[in-house]
């Protein structure tokens, strides 16, 4: 299943990192603080593992980069791009944790405007559609809306839809979540093979051993914060931990108990 | 189609944005898939509100033509028609902008829009288009049933139009507001059945000006639906309670006043963005 990859990724010149975050900051309106001045750089090509409890601000970063929530301060480039720029927007694929598909709208049509709204053309978009339909065994289903689907096409919906404009920068918020054991399996070897053809992937997940075999860096937040950042076998090393289980439980003990937080 | 939609001005507050080329307009089809939308519903979204206003007319028009006489010695289900039909299409307008936008919000599926390319005005813009659009069909659809019911011809076309295409963009832009500061479906039928239907009914759809005591005449004219349902019975019957130019003033002020506020809000992401 999914053998067949697209192996076109677009080239982006002179960009350095994939993702750069300088200070960013949000306070939300009932004045709580989910990012403190967090500083990221994701480089290009890399599979990049975001890892941290409920609540410590990942999904937050993701909006910000991704243009649904609107920072309070700091600065985000995408491929040298400012995040706010068309550019920058067409460059990401964003898989979100919740499906949050357009009820009104087939399969079919779900990708194919999606693409459209990336400014892909009508016949592009329609053969694209096809083509991850096929790869993610969605095409019997082209003309079912998205809530006759099962759950594990949803899913696997939401990434074809994430796909189809082709991004360089692929960000999966929680992507295997509720999803069972073959399929997680299938979408990771996929994912793998987006990575190896140029695709730079940033995950977060709650399967931490699935983060030590997949990425290649990982950057644990907590509260807000990056509070440690390396390879996974750097990180057991720093840590003296066997594994990156042992590494989350320790960083996240020792951040607790130095910022006097709980949550 | 072959489109280019790279522009050189900034798309989000002092960000320069020209690099970015696409076959064919985000916002077309975002318009389309607006579009699709209502005609995927279209029993509820077109069939109902031309169904109901017609029963309406008939209803009443009939019922009544024989007793009641409608200003400057009209017939009364010709007077009541242009009412009639400025309501259907004022609330196939609302209705559009404020269902599409809270289930879009509801469901996060505008997530796909937002974190697209799509320009905060071109979001905001599709949505009135597609709201005209299903509005200006139910004028077409009101149009064809009811003239040969009460007869007539339309007097001033021009004004008609005017009037007809002001009272679109205020009523898509009233839904589009809704849209965004409600929380609930709730308060989607709670705000069309406390607010809308009450200000449509005291807008002078059923009587004149002039057959008002003087408080109710005040109560009337401020109210912006009575200036809309004053548009269309000019450009429909050639004259209504007051001058043409105040009532195209009035509702296309409102829509231009309702317009800037929406694409404010839209411009900083708020009820759309966290």
């Amino acid at each position: 299943m999914m053998g067949s990859r697209d192996t076109h990724v677009p080239s982006v010149p002179g960009s350095p990192s994939a993702l750069s975050v300088t200070g960013l900051r949000k306070t939300y309106s009932g004045g709580f603080t989910a990012l403190y001045d967090l500083d990221l750089e994701v480089p290009a090509g890399s599979f990049f593992g975001l890892l941290g409890p409920n609540g410590a601000g990942k999904t937050t970063l993701i909006g910000s980069v991704c243009n649904l929530v609107v920072p309070t301060a700091g600065r985000v480039s995408v491929f040298g791009f400012d995040h706010r720029t068309r550019e920058a927007r067409r460059l990401i694929g964003l898989c979100e944790q919740d499906v949050n598909v357009d009820r009104f709208l087939s399969v079919f049509e779900i990708l194919v405007y999606h693409a459209g709204y990336h400014g892909l053309g009508r016949k592009e978009a329609r053969q694209r559609a096809r083509e991850l339909m096929d790869v993610f065994h969605l095409s019997a289903k082209s003309s079912n809306r998205a809530n006759e689907l099962s759950g594990g096409m949803r899913r696997r919906l939401l990434f074809a839809r994430a796909l189809m404009h082709r991004p360089s920068l692929l960000i999966l918020d929680e992507p295997t979540a509720g999803v069972d054991v073959e399929l997680r399996y299938e979408l990771w070897e996929y994912i793998r093979g987006l990575n190896a053809d140029g695709t730079t992937v940033l995950l977060t997940t709650h399967y931490l051993e699935e983060a030590e075999q997949l990425c290649e860096e990982i950057a644990l937040i907590r509260a807000g914060c990056v509070v440690a950042r390396d390879t996974a076998e750097r990180l057991r090393l720093q840590f003296g931990a066997s594994d990156i289980a042992q590494v989350y439980a320790q960083a996240m003990a020792t951040t607790e108990s130095e910022s006097g937080t709980a949550t | 189609m072959s489109a280019t939609t790279g522009g050189t001005g900034p798309s989000q507050s002092g960000v320069v944005d020209g690099r970015f080329h696409a076959t064919r307009s985000p916002f077309s089809w975002l318009v389309e898939r607006e579009v699709v939308r209502y005609l995927k519903i279209w029993p509820y979204s077109l069939f109902g509100p031309i169904v109901a206003a017609v029963l309406m007319l008939v209803v009443l028009g009939l019922a009544l033509d024989h007793k009641v006489v409608g200003a400057g010695g009209v017939p009364y289900d010709r007077f009541i028609a242009a009412g009639l039909i400025a309501q259907a299409v004022f609330t196939t307008a609302y209705f559009n902008g404020s269902t599409t936008l809270f289930e879009g919000r509801r469901d996060r599926y505008i997530n796909d829009v937002l974190s697209s390319p799509l320009r905060w005005w071109e979001i905001n813009l599709a949505v009135v288009v597609a709201g005209v659009s299903r509005a200006g069909l139910t004028f077409l659809g009101m149009i064809a049933v009811s003239l040969p019911i009460v007869g007539g011809t339309i007097h001033r076309p021009v004004v008609l139009i005017a009037g007809l295409l002001g009272m679109m963009l205020l009523a898509a832009q009233c839904g589009v507001l809704v849209g965004i500061y409600v929380r609930t479906m709730d308060h989607v039928s709670m705000i069309q059945n406390l607010i809308v239907q009450p200000v449509i009914f005291l807008g002078g759809t059923f009587y004149s000006l002039s057959q008002l005591p003087h408080g109710w005449r005040l109560i009337t004219q401020a109210n912006p639906m009575f200036y809309i349902v004053q548009s269309l019975r000019i450009g429909m019957l050639g004259s209504g309670d007051i001058p043409v130019a105040r009532a195209l003033t009035v509702v296309w002020g409102v829509a231009l006043l309702l317009s800037a506020w929406s694409l404010r809000l839209f411009r900083r992401g708020q009820g759309l963005k966290d």
